[in-house]
């Protein structure tokens, strides 16, 4: 109860009329960046950072959060609308949004879906991180080298959940987005590696520009085919008002276990070293797809939206408690806002709670204060933001173009960003044409790297045996885990074979 | 046929654009100096006497590492005191090229030339200088090595509840043949790891490293008791000395630090062991092309960063570095040094 | 033996791919370490295999598939995005973007100067507005760019 008095002072300190006009302020900056392919919450926050010295630190962190929050709303914004991530825990956004809003005629419902999961995620983050927030982080700190590699196994198998209809073609896709991965530095030998000679690949495929191709631009690439399809206005017309966009009460009931569920797993995943928002809506994605939705999930189908969208913001907020408990950045965004705090003399760490309380409580407490206020922005601009389709896709497609390639530019200031972009958008357009799905490769490109390096420290440790995944006691019930996930479709798939056999016998005799 | 012709006109651009691409560092170089424009700058610099050359156009400060990170705040904090003070009218344009591990920024500041290279810095740290000689040709003779801003010495760490106490008890476990697994950051870390192998004249199967892309992943692996020690330095490290969840048990330097970290003993007091230390520097440098008036202006403009307020309690007190400036002359002979001893470590 | 279409030239490219990732791996990154286990090249080549045998059955199954068909038209976008990029070494990024769009829209798609001008004008609000006066990204200027802006100074 301690921790909700210091939290209740929190909201004291920060409930002023200027830190909520700075949050609101915060908020729109922080969704239109957001929205911008290319700019994910990283550079988003670094390039906004300057904004927030005219701030005395109370005010300024304040901003920096909403600043934070209003990025990962903004993401899914462009992802569900034109098919764009606007940054990279969006990718899995696009692939049930885009089809929601398009092909189900529901854009309004879509975004509600998201903005109302990453709310009710990013709330229950906060509220583990209130509560046992430094406990959580010691928690993580027992995620050594094996247990990360046995995680990990686990959340690659969930990559098989979007191979869809043929198994080759996504095991296939999934080898492609690994070696890809591998390109660049290797940090474990501390030489590159695949990068035949090319100073530019020493630092690998930069990921961002290649979401931007292979999900957005090929997406411009598909859409030339239906440039001139006449909207139909009578029915944009009547779904494309605050009325038509309102969730409907069976909506919300579909809505709630998915985002409940996602908020714990994205809290959870954000607390483990190194895995960040993007690994949190990947998982939070995956595993819905173990749940029973209404609709089937890729086809437009509101628990798909809601699980992501709710773990990425979790993961969001579960990376602070590492952050603030122990001084540890989860994610290269959870660095920079590092970077804010020491700025205004503030060190994050084992002593913050106790030498700053005050000031530890008042971040937190902004984060809640940040979080509402975002939501309600969010929701003010939805009923503007579906009228962009109405605009006719014969004017989006060079927009879109320009856009891909002014924000793969961006990514890195570099045209390097652009190739990766164009190469990727058209490898994107021929997967999709000869039938292999893109989303495999996007999880693998994001775990891979993740995977082998924590399975290689792992055999460092243990001097190349294997046994050590069986001697920690947290591994070996995760690999237990893994082989009851792996065995059981197979077992599944065997008494279904025994018993048509059997019903095959049946029928001869 | 219009298909094919298609076909021909895209392979057609796309070579095009690799060709531009290739080309780019190069064609920037040439368009950067316009005959009129180098010539103007010339004539003032001969009326002038040479002290008098100023900036006169945007200076582009290229910072290798992404906006947030050690480099960048370390650039920023230089910029923002530059035109703080009035070192500098024109506009700084800091440029985060994270490219190619940093190398495509490296290497287009060392091919800068003209006017524009006058205007061009590079933060450059000992770790971006050791992957730039081990895997690329770029080496410091192309640039110019302005001033050495900060150096940074690293410490050894373990925790309260680990396996070990002090460090004779690792030298004693790995002299009786068992491992020990070492933490600590990939780039500059590696190489006071490795120079502690060869003083102590143990096989690195046996104190063995494992490089991890930040020292804050290190200090979480040591902090969860998956590794026995860990390399890091003051700043990342001295909040955990503080709330006593790391213990300093030796100074990778040839005295002891101050303050909480002052426990710890350097590697001579505890045998007959020469003290290991490979300072961790930063410097500003600038292409090599840059004018010498340039470069004497932007060492001195540099060095007033360095005695200034904001440098000194807002940048190296905060980061626990060692403020060590080196005017250019001294700079270029130090990393000249650096240089050669790095590269025949490379060679053996 | 019949004419191979994209449905084949796919796996064909992922099994070039996979077996010079699989030779660099084994012959220079090195594949197993007795003291520290897997090196460099273990992973990549595990999973280039992986790939290979992936690819071999799916090439063997493309037999049956139909074959993709590809719209002409589609390319365009390709074509207008690889002329953007090279014009950008020349007039600069920006440049290149606004005169694509008005490109595009005049010549491809037919449009009066009006709607050409309203489509411009939200485009370069964004692009101009948000990218290069709010987040000051230092965009190419193109060599023409740069000429230019040496003689303004």
């Amino acid at each position: 109860m301690d921790n909700l008095m210091l939290l209740l002072d929190g909201f004291h300190t920060v409930l002023t009329l200027q830190n909520v006009l700075v949050v609101a302020i915060g908020a729109i900056l922080g969704l239109v960046v957001g929205a911008m392919p290319g700019i994910g919450s990283l550079a988003g926050v670094a390039l906004l950072l300057p904004l927030t010295y005219k701030f005395n630190p109370t005010t300024a962190i304040i901003m920096l959060g909403s600043l934070y929050y209003a990025n990962m709303y903004g993401g899914s914004f462009s992802a569900i609308l034109l098919n764009i991530p606007g940054d990279n825990p969006a990718v899995m956004t696009a692939l049930d949004g885009y089809p929601m809003a398009t092909q189900k005629g529901r854009p309004g419902q879509a975004l509600f879906t998201a903005n109302l999961s990453s709310f009710i995620g990013g709330t229950i983050g906060m509220l583990i991180l209130t509560f046992i927030g430094p406990q959580l982080a010691n928690v993580g700190l027992k995620f050594g080298p094996a247990e990360m590699t046995a995680i990990l196994l686990i959340a690659m198998t969930s990559i098989s959940w979007l191979v869809g209809e043929n198994p080759t073609k996504g095991i296939m896709i999934t080898m492609l987005g690994i070696l890809i991965a591998c390109v660049g530095m290797d940090t474990l030998s501390g030489s590159p590696r695949y990068e035949f000679g090319n100073m530019w690949l020493l630092g690998g495929i930069p990921f961002t520009p290649f979401v931007i191709g292979t999900v957005g631009f090929s997406q411009v690439m598909k859409l030339m085919k239906d440039r001139y399809k006449v909207v139909e206005s009578e029915f944009m017309n009547k779904r494309l008002t605050i009325k038509g966009s309102m969730l409907t009460r069976s909506d919300v009931k579909r809505l709630l276990p998915p985002a409940l569920r996602s908020g714990f797993l994205g809290t959870f995943v954000g607390v483990l070293p190194g895995a960040g928002a993007t690994t949190g809506a990947f998982m939070g994605y995956g595993v819905q797809k173990a749940f029973k939705n209404k609709e089937p999930l890729g086809t437009g189908a509101l628990e798909g939206v809601a699980a992501c969208e709710a773990a990425n913001n979790a993961a969001a907020a579960g990376a602070f408690a590492p952050l603030l408990a122990l001084g540890i950045p989860g994610s290269g965004t959870g660095a920079v806002l590092l970077g804010g705090l020491l700025m205004w003399g503030l060190t994050p760490g084992p002593l913050l709670f106790q030498n700053e309380s005050e000031f530890a409580w008042g971040l937190i407490a902004s984060l809640f204060v940040a979080n509402i206020i975002t939501l309600a922005i969010a929701l003010m601009v939805i009923p503007f933001l579906i009228k962009i389709l109405t605009v006719k896709v014969k004017y989006m497609i060079p927009c879109i173009t320009v856009i891909c390639i002014v924000g793969s530019y961006s990514t890195s200031n570099s045209m390097y960003g652009v190739l990766v972009m164009f190469f990727a958008g058209i490898l994107g357009y021929l997967l999709y044409k000869n039938e292999y799905p893109t989303a495999p490769m996007l999880l693998a490109f994001v775990l891979s790297p993740l995977l082998e390096s924590s399975m290689r420290k792992t055999f460092i440790i243990s001097g190349g045996s294997v046994s050590i995944f069986f001697e920690k006691p947290i591994s070996l019930v995760l690999l237990i885990c893994l082989a009851a996930i792996v065995a059981t479709p197979i077992v599944r798939s065997i008494i279904k074979w025994v018993r048509q056999a059997n019903h095959k016998k049946i029928h001869m005799s | 046929m219009k298909k094919k012709m298609l076909v021909i006109s895209m392979v057609l651009c796309v070579l095009m654009v690799l060709v531009g691409c290739g080309n780019d560092d190069g064609e920037k170089a040439d368009k950067a100096s316009p005959s009129e424009a180098s010539l103007t700058s010339e004539t003032s610099s001969d009326s002038d006497d040479a002290a008098a050359w100023a900036p006169s156009q945007n200076v582009e400060f290229i910072v290798t590492s992404s906006a947030g990170g050690g480099s960048d705040i370390f650039s920023r904090t230089i910029t923002d005191i530059m035109t703080k003070e009035g070192l500098c009218s024109e506009t700084f344009l800091v440029n985060n090229k994270t490219d190619g591990n940093g190398e495509v920024g490296r290497y287009q500041v060392a091919n800068t030339k003209g006017d524009k290279a006058d205007h061009t810095l590079l933060s450059m740290n000992s770790g971006d200088c050791m992957d730039m000689l081990s895997n690329t040709d770029n080496r410091l003779e192309n640039f110019k090595t302005l001033a050495l801003m900060a150096v940074d010495k690293q410490l050894v760490f373990v925790t309260p509840d680990g396996k070990y106490e002090n460090f004779n008890q690792i030298i004693d476990t790995v002299q009786s043949g068992k491992e020990v697994i070492v933490g600590g950051s990939k780039g500059s870390d590696v190489a006071t790891f490795e120079a502690l192998l060869k003083e102590l004249n143990v096989d690195g199967d046996l104190l063995k490293y494992i490089a991890y892309d930040s020292t804050s992943e290190a200090i979480t692996a040591i902090l969860g008791n998956h590794i026995d020690m860990v390399i890091a330095k003051p700043a990342a490290s001295k909040q955990y000395v503080e709330s006593e969840s790391l213990i300093p048990i030796l100074a990778l330097s040839d005295e002891r630090f101050d303050g909480n970290l002052g426990e710890a003993p350097t590697l001579s007091e505890l045998g007959d062991y020469a003290d290991v230390q490979v300072p961790v520097w930063r410097s500003v440098v600038a292409p090599g092309e840059m004018s010498d008036e340039a470069a004497a202006y932007w060492s001195e403009a540099l060095k007033k960063v360095s005695e200034s307020d904001g440098w000194i309690s807002g940048y190296l007190e905060k980061n626990a570095l060692i403020g060590d400036y080196m005017s250019f002359e001294e700079t270029t002979a130090y990393l000249e040094a650096f240089q050669e001893d790095y590269l025949k470590t490379l060679e053996e | 033996m019949s004419k191979l279409n994209s449905k084949q030239i796919v796996p064909l490219a992922a099994i070039t791919l996979a077996i010079i990732f699989l030779i660099v791996g084994i012959t220079d990154l090195g594949f197993w370490d007795d003291s520290n286990g897997p090196m460099p090249g273990f992973f990549p080549v595990i999973m280039g295999i992986i790939m290979i045998i992936a690819s071999l059955l799916a090439l063997y199954q493309s037999k049956s598939e139909t074959k993709a068909t590809y719209r002409a038209e589609d390319f365009l976008v390709i074509l207008g995005a690889a002329l953007l990029i090279a014009a950008s070494f020349l007039i600069g990024l920006i440049p290149s973007a606004l005169l694509y769009v008005v490109l595009w829209l005049k010549i491809i798609e037919k449009e009066t100067w009006l709607t050409t001008f309203k489509v411009l004008l939200v485009i370069g609000t964004i692009v101009i507005g948000v990218f290069v006066l709010w987040l000051e990204v230092p965009f190419p200027k193109g060599i023409i760019g740069e000429v230019i802006g040496g003689w303004l100074h």
